[in-house]
């Protein structure tokens, strides 16, 4: 599915990833955790294609095809989506709008028809019930006004409605209380399939309770440190990222 | 597209001096340097006061009104209250005639 | 023969006699002692400089070193076709046609407005309803202060002229639309409005501005509107002028009692455009809501002047001015509020947003307010800002292409000011000559 080998990026001159490697195959959900700074937004950025960072070394394979070639629209097509740390405010643009225009431009890449208003109001009523969505949310403007929690509820609605083949879920879980963070990983397992996988991009282990993950990674400096199954998670959580 | 249209004559410009003309809605000055004839829109990109009603020395034109200066060649500005450079128009000179590209 | 002005001021006051002997030997004698007074205020005016706080962003050399003449002739190539064209589909309106600031009645179909209501040509209207007209001409709008404004009272011919009487809803919106033509030779155009909306009335008028060929002209309009106590006008400015046009125009509204307007300014056309709104809250009580876009391109230049003036307690005011800018273009937009001194519980606020398509456009904002008053709440805000990055980014990570998450950002930015039209098929039409504009702008732009 993703294949990272070697990945070193910079922003403003400053080296921020420093040899990062990661291997996800398809069905796999995989933790990547850390202490603040330690580059782990910054390879979300990266694999969506933020031009602002520049790789100067390594590859980044998806789906056998050169991720580092596409532009940001060509690899959210291709089947990547990043859930934002930090959602953008797009004043004016009808959330609908939105989540029309882009399933669209995904079924125009894969040579499919546009979805017509009513299977998309459709489609849309049945991801939003499980969301626990009002109905409301979807003709506000994009995350404008919205609370942190719908802010990150809108993410993963979003993500539903792609049916992305890889997920990056950028710290989705930061600032949630338990009953949205139940909502989220209900709304992230309920796509759990073999042919789908994710990176869970995490601060606190808290998360990793209702998205159980295969692997768990630990990222200090720009690169991946130690690798282990879940239970390396519960220890992160008792002994802190100090022997790092 | 380019669409030269017909501005002075030669002789409406002595050498060194600049010179200030109206043409299809838009005033255009034209100095003569040298030989050379150099267009731009007449106006500093200063605070747009006119800027023919200034001196030409050699290829630096000064506005009267702030004392900006601009390379009527390059159309580069050369000193504050100036940042942006002029507005330059191609010239061509066909006989005695001056002839200015105004884009559309 | 044709009156030829030669952008001096003499050549503009001497003409008066002129065109007095010409075309207007059967108007009313206090319509042309009316025109000798304006005229001398132009002649104490003179066009405005730079060294006028109120122009200091607009440069009309130009306009002093150009030659320009009336029309002789009235309607020239000018189909019933291309007038069509201009209208709004689906919007069962009245239409009311000026070739060259000429009332072109052929093309014009002023239907059954309703009981008691005029929708007609203002010259008829003077020659019908003198006293009526002559109560409100040139009332509000000082042709002693204002060059431009005493160029028109000096020189207008023919313009729209609306009453809705008392208690009176005028139905159907009227769509005014002013055509320039290519004569040969700059024109000088004058078209002159007046609308009058009496007591809780309603009306909307649509003036509408627009070009046969994209020659050279100085086109000068003045409008003069009237809201009686508890009446409600949206007035809309649709300006599609020339790209090598001069291009001036007021709107002076006075506003009574409890009286709400809604102002629209669409600004696309023109080489060197300066729009004036300049309403007066006369009356306690009163709502304005004024709202802008202006769109340029190349090398126009768009002067926005606000001038929003506070006269009695209670009124609100607001301001709501959109800019885009590509190429070389300048814009400036100077919003000025004067609160005058017993104009308690005001409320106005002003906000102009920018957006720069370019590195070379340009933009001036300037908000000036002016107190006379403690007991107010005044607000401003300006911005000016490329597009968002950020936001461009995440509409991408979406699988939305670069075209058309630019495309998206710019109807959302112009939909701010343009959703605020209560016309649909209007709104709708602006939406479609905006999405347009902003494909060319992608299409030639170097920034894909």
């Amino acid at each position: 599915m993703l294949e990272v080998k070697n990945l070193h990026v910079q922003v403003d001159d400053k080296e921020i990833l420093k040899g990062m490697d990661i291997t996800v195959a398809p069905g796999e959900v995989h933790s990547i955790m850390g202490p603040n700074g330690s580059g782990k937004s910054t390879l979300a950025q990266v694999l969506a294609g933020k031009e602002a960072y520049e790789v100067t070394e390594g590859e980044v394979t998806f789906q056998g095809k050169d991720l580092l070639d596409l532009e940001p629209e060509e690899r959210a097509c291709e089947g990547i989506f990043l859930a934002f740390q930090y959602p953008v405010e797009i004043p004016g643009v009808a959330n609908t709008y939105l989540l029309r225009e882009a399933l669209n431009a995904k079924r125009e890449y894969r040579d499919e028809k546009p979805l017509k208003h009513v299977e998309f109001a459709k489609l849309a009523r049945e991801k939003m019930k499980t969301l626990g969505i009002d109905e409301d949310l979807l003709k506000r403007s994009v995350n404008a006004g919205f609370s942190g929690g719908e802010k990150k509820r809108n993410e993963i609605f979003q993500m539903q409605i792609l049916e992305p083949a890889l997920a990056v879920l950028d710290e989705t879980d930061s600032g949630l209380d338990i009953d949205a963070l139940k909502i989220v990983a209900n709304g992230v397992n309920s796509m759990r399939d073999s042919g789908r996988s994710f990176i869970v991009i995490t601060h606190y282990q808290r998360l990793l309770n209702y998205i159980v993950p295969d692997f768990v990674h630990v990222m200090v400096d720009g690169k991946i440190v130690r690798s282990g199954g879940k239970e390396l998670a519960h220890e992160l959580e008792e002994k802190g990222y100090a022997e790092f | 597209m380019s669409d030269y249209k017909k501005v002075a004559k030669i002789s409406d410009i002595a050498e060194g001096e600049v010179e200030s003309f109206f043409v299809e809605g838009e005033v255009i000055a034209i100095c003569r340097v040298e030989g050379n004839f150099y267009a731009f829109r007449d106006e500093c990109t200063h605070q747009n006061f006119t800027l023919s009603d200034g001196d030409l020395d050699g290829e630096c034109i000064t506005c009267c009104y702030h004392g900006a200066e601009f390379n009527v060649r390059t159309g580069e500005a050369l000193c504050l209250p100036a940042v942006e450079p002029l507005e330059m128009y191609p010239v061509k000179v066909d006989g005695d005639d001056i002839l200015v590209e105004l884009d559309d | 023969m044709a009156i030829v002005f030669d952008g001096t001021r003499e050549s503009y006051v001497g003409g008066l006699s002129e065109f007095l002997d010409s075309g207007q030997k059967d108007v009313p004698e206090w319509v042309t002692a009316l025109r000798r007074e304006a005229i001398s205020g132009f002649a104490k005016l003179g066009f405005p400089t730079l060294s006028d706080e109120e122009w200091r962003f607009t440069n009309l050399e130009a306009l002093r070193r150009g030659s320009f003449s009336i029309a002789e002739n009235g309607i020239s190539g000018v189909s019933e076709k291309s007038v069509d064209s201009c209208g709004f589909p689906g919007l069962d309106c009245l239409r009311l046609v000026f070739v060259n600031g000429r009332f072109a009645t052929s093309l014009s179909d002023a239907g059954d407005a309703g009981e008691g209501i005029l929708v007609k040509s203002l010259s008829e209207a003077i020659s019908e309803h003198g006293d009526l007209v002559r109560e409100h001409l040139a009332r509000y709008a000082d042709y002693e202060k204002d060059a431009f404004i005493s160029l028109n009272t000096s020189y207008f011919e023919d313009g729209i002229f609306v009453y809705v009487p008392d208690g009176t809803v005028l139905e159907k919106p009227v769509h005014v639309l002013h055509v320039s033509t290519d004569e040969g030779s700059p024109l000088f155009i004058n078209p002159r409005n007046l609308i009058i909306v009496g007591q809780s009335s309603v009306a909307k008028v649509i003036e509408h501005y627009v070009a046969a060929s994209q020659s050279v002209y100085f086109s000068n309009a003045v409008t003069e509107v009237v809201c009686g106590e508890n009446a409600n006008l949206e007035h809309y400015r649709l300006e599609f002028e020339s790209r090598k046009a001069f291009n001036f125009s007021t709107l002076r509204v006075n506003q009574q009692k409890n009286s709400n307007i809604a102002s629209h300014s669409i600004l696309c056309g023109g080489a060197i455009v300066r729009n004036n709104v300049h309403p007066v809250l006369a009356g306690e009580g009163c709502n304005s809501d004024i709202y802008g876009l202006f769109i340029s391109e190349g090398r126009q230049h768009m002067d926005n002047f606000m001038r929003v003036e506070h006269a009695s307690p209670h009124c609100d005011s607001r301001q709501f001015y959109n800019g885009v800018l590509d190429g070389r273009s300048k814009g400036v937009f100077h919003g000025r509020i004067l609160v005058h001194e017993g104009a308690e519980k005001t409320d106005a606020k002003q906000t102009n947003r920018n957006l720069l398509l370019s590195d070379t456009a340009q933009i001036d904002t300037k908000p000036q307010l002016e107190i006379y008053n403690d007991d107010v709440k005044c607000t401003h805000g300006a911005t000016i800002g490329q597009m968002d990055e950020e936001a461009l980014f995440y509409l991408r990570s979406r699988g939305i292409s670069m075209r058309q998450a630019k495309i998206i950002m710019l109807r959302a930015f112009t939909g701010e000011t343009l959703e605020h039209m209560s016309i649909d098929s209007v709104r709708e039409a602006l939406e479609g000559v905006v999405m347009k504009w902003f494909e060319q702008r992608l299409q030639n732009g170097k920034r894909g």
